[in-house]
């Protein structure tokens, strides 16, 4: 148990570094977007307005992610979920924690490839800034590790604690 | 396999792991997952690469800004006093009419609208000021709970529109397009429940007491109402002016916000916080979404789900009104469990195909389907506002659905006027495009 709550202690301090990254990008977003337009007025541009705010968007998506599931803050149906009394939902909340997490551990594993493939070939988006892919792509994986760790250690806590789980409500 | 067992297949996967209390966007991965596996005999290799590459592509688009932005403007005015001048900025405008000042529900929610992106946040903000004034002055509490719920979803139709971005991005048609086009049906719902308010108070004036008399003139009302109105010439201003596209607009539309606050000496740490983390919150369950519907619009393609779904309702050659009307109780009925967006991005890879070949217009059917969206928010047991209001007045969920049933009825008749014409949605944005 000591073993379990210091991983969930790295897991919940590294979901609040991933939500600030992801605050700090929407920031970025309203910056580009507010620059770009003042540009306008002057004839000049950027140039990679879409290809850095679709970074942008991309990374808070996956770093921001972790964060939000944490909180209770994804959609559920819980029509179901209501109707059983809350010792008894360990099964259920168990059972969707394992299979999310089994989804984007596989889904990062196909991932990761990606990376290492644009990593090792030094492949460049096809703009002008020449961005290297393994960047933003890397943010990604950097995301789906922690969703991924977010549920294992949300499994690991429902198998230990069992009737004594409480989760955090959600929106519905 | 038959095509009709897959489709079955796919539907009982998504249904159960929604009946699981599987988070949503987990469930659309994992049917997405499967549903290849187990129905497309693709091996695992082959669903790994495709899917990566997908969530890759959806998640990098740049149009998706639009939506933490329009969050933010929402937050950032939701936690400001913006709202509660428009409160009192109505209540001189309003307090002449049959039904007096519960139409400041209505022309509230209309306004807030206009600078909001969710319905949500449309029904808090108002919400927030209009319950407790309307319940302190003996205001009919059903009256004003149910124009509140139904006036609150128009934060959906009048642009600019979360729903409305997702929907475009998903279906590729003109974000701007699909702002113009829900403008029209947005201020007619406005007018039917202003019409229903005034002729229920009008045959009994107990629902609505004249006991507000407001010392305000016309002028004074314009200047409480300035800043919104400022906002919204703005945000719809900077598009059709050509400034900026819909979603350049967000960006626009907070840098007004934050001009705004900071001259009237707002701005502060604990607004900032607040903000920005009820923006995370909500984009990232609206990104989530929409990311990983794109995942299963792809499984759903690879099966040729939609083709052949299609192909088959051509077949059996449906009158477009009949095809409209059971796609109508199709919506309602996902409306009853899921949430607005939840229901764009599972449905469309289905239905957008059906719809196009029976010949209706992208854009009008947008529009159809976020009212369709919006009779879903005021739905129980699964209605965002409803919940929105019960949380705001203390009833029960129960209470608040009762109240809404006459909104529920006026929107579905401005859907059928909808169906019936739809140049009621196309006219605007034909009329802007020349």
């Amino acid at each position: 148990m000591i073993f379990l709550k210091g991983i969930e202690r790295i897991s919940m301090f590294l979901n609040r570094v991933g939500a600030l990254i992801a605050i700090a990008l929407i920031v970025y977003m309203l910056a580009h977007i507010l620059v770009e337009i003042s540009l306008r007025f002057f004839g000049h541009s950027t140039y990679i307005l879409d290809e850095y705010i679709g970074y942008a968007v991309a990374t808070m998506s996956f770093l921001g992610l972790p964060y939000v599931l944490e909180k209770g803050g994804l959609i559920r149906v819980s029509l179901l979920l209501e109707r059983i009394p809350v010792n008894k939902r360990w099964p259920l909340e168990f059972f969707s924690s394992l299979l999310t997490a089994g989804c984007f551990v596989w889904l990062s594993t196909f991932w990761m490839q990606n990376v290492q493939r644009s990593y090792s070939r030094g492949v460049v988006s096809e703009t002008l800034a020449e961005t290297p892919i393994w960047i933003p792509e890397g943010a990604i994986l950097i995301g789906m590790w922690l969703i991924s760790m977010t549920l294992i250690v949300r499994a690991l806590k429902i198998l230990v604690l069992r009737a004594q789980y409480l989760p955090v409500a959600n929106k519905i | 396999m038959d095509i009709f067992w897959t489709a079955i297949g796919v539907a009982f996967l998504l249904l159960f792991l929604l009946t699981m209390g599987t988070w949503i966007f987990a469930s659309m991965v994992a049917v997405s997952i499967g549903s290849l596996w187990l129905f497309g005999d693709f091996s695992a290799d082959r669903i790994g690469l495709i899917f990566s590459r997908i969530l890759y592509r959806a998640s990098n688009s740049w149009e998706l800004s639009a939506i933490p932005l329009f969050i933010l403007m929402g937050e950032l005015i939701f936690r400001s006093n913006i709202s509660e001048r428009l409160f009192k900025g109505l209540v001189p405008i309003t307090s002449h009419l049959p039904g007096g000042i519960l139409h400041t529900n209505v022309l509230g929610c209309t306004l807030f609208a206009a600078v909001s992106g969710s319905s949500a946040a449309t029904t808090a903000t108002i919400g927030k000021i209009t319950t407790q004034e309307l319940k302190e002055r003996g205001y009919d509490r059903n009256l004003s709970i149910g124009s509140l719920a139904g006036a609150g979803s128009l934060g959906l139709l009048i642009p600019p529109s979360i729903v409305m971005i997702v929907y475009g991005v998903q279906a590729e048609v003109s974000i701007s397009q699909l702002f113009m086009a829900g403008v029209v049906p947005g201020l007619l719902i406005a007018f039917l429940y202003s019409c229903y308010i005034s002729v229920r108070s009008y045959m009994k004036p107990s629902l609505a007491p004249k006991s507000v008399i407001s010392e305000q003139t016309i002028w004074q009302s314009f200047v409480l109402l300035l800043p919104i109105l400022v906002l919204i010439s703005i945000v719809i201003g900077s598009i059709y002016s050509g400034i900026a596209t819909p979603s350049e607009a967000a960006a626009v539309g907070v840098g007004a916000t934050l001009v705004l606050l900071g001259v009237e000496r707002q701005l502060s740490t604990t607004l900032f916080v607040e903000a920005f983390r009820g923006t995370l919150i909500t984009t990232i369950m609206v990104c989530s979404l929409l990311i990983t519907a794109t995942l299963l619009s792809t499984a759903m393609g690879y099966l040729h789900l939609p083709r052949e779904l299609a192909g088959w309702i051509a077949e059996q050659d449906f009158s477009p009104m009949v095809l409209l009307f059971a796609l109508a109780i199709f919506y309602i009925v996902l409306g009853l469990f899921l949430d607005g967006i939840s229901i764009t991005v599972m449905s469309l890879p289905i239905t957008l195909p059906i719809v196009l070949l029976a010949g209706f217009d992208p854009i009008w059917f947008g529009i159809f389907l976020i009212i369709m969206i919006e009779l879903g928010q005021i739905t129980p047991p699964v209605g965002f506002n409803l919940f929105v209001l019960q949380s705001l007045t203390g009833e029960s969920i129960g209470r608040v659905a009762w109240a809404s049933l006459p909104f529920f009825l006026l929107m579905c008749f401005a859907a059928l006027l909808v169906s019936i014409w739809p140049q009621i949605a196309l006219w605007l944005p034909r009329f802007m495009a020349g």
